[in-house]
């Protein structure tokens, strides 16, 4: 199910600042307005002791599973059972 | 609940689901954000169970992330009674409430909860208590607000 939450925001235009983590923030916001968020379907490969859910870029998949998705240095990565991945604005994938 | 306006009072419950007979219930996740406008400020939030005397909300309807699902054990309803669920909750209702997850976080970025697996909070059946996200104190800005939590009904 895609939340609302999950999509662009209408009203709603900032940048997330650096070192904001999600969770515990709902979505992450680069400067292009790409919403990061956590979707609901588990991952079985999760890391240790986490649940890791698939990935969603403006509310579509990415093909990625991750426990978190974290803003550092302008920079927007998840962190999944294969450690940190970086997103990657012009190819729109995480690398 | 989606870009509602929320009541301007203390300890007010945005989601509250009271298990019924039939079926314990499992929280998975939990969130809540605004649209309201792009100023940064902070809120506080919890997660809590209330007893005997429970708030008065907005009914809600459950709905299913699997269409096969059978029919949830959960219906809607405006009084928090057994085995129904609300939202935007108008009266706080007088029954004790309890702390389980206490919070705060910046409306800018939204609040969303995600246990671990061995955080996951049950609440049995006839547990004769319900369980909600609550503002403990008055949001700044009021309006657009969204909320919501899943949850999975055991056997």
């Amino acid at each position: 199910m895609i939340h609302s939450y999950m999509l662009q925001p209408k009203e709603q235009t900032h940048v997330t600042e650096s070192y904001v983590s999600s969770p515990p923030a709902l979505l992450v916001v680069d400067e292009r307005g790409t919403v990061f968020t956590l979707g609901e379907k588990f991952a079985n490969d999760a890391p240790r002791g986490e649940f890791a859910f698939n990935v969603l870029v403006n509310g579509k998949e990415c093909g990625e599973f991750a426990s978190r998705i974290e803003r550092r240095n302008g920079r927007i990565r998840i962190f999944g059972h294969q450690g940190f991945k970086t997103w990657n604005g012009r190819t729109q994938s995480f690398f | 609940m989606l870009n509602a306006t929320v009541t301007g009072a203390v300890d007010l419950a945005q989601v509250f689901v009271n298990p019924g007979v039939t079926a314990s219930l499992e929280f998975l996740r939990a969130w809540c954000s605004q649209a309201a406008n792009a100023t940064s400020a902070q809120q506080s939030v919890a997660l809590r169970t209330q007893v005997t005397a429970f708030p008065t909300l907005t009914s809600a309807t459950p709905r299913k992330l699997k269409l096969l699902d059978p029919a949830s054990a959960i219906t809607g309803g405006t009084a928090g009674a057994a085995g129904t669920a609300g939202v935007n909750a108008s009266v706080a209702g007088a029954g004790a409430k309890s702390e389980v997850i206490d919070d705060n976080f910046n409306v800018l970025n939204g609040w969303l909860w995600v246990p671990t697996p061995r955080d996951t909070i049950i609440m049995n059946a006839s547990a004769a208590s319900g369980f909600g996200l609550y503002f403990p104190v008055q949001p700044g800005t009021l309006t657009s607000w969204s909320a919501g939590m899943t949850y999975a009904e055991l056997g």
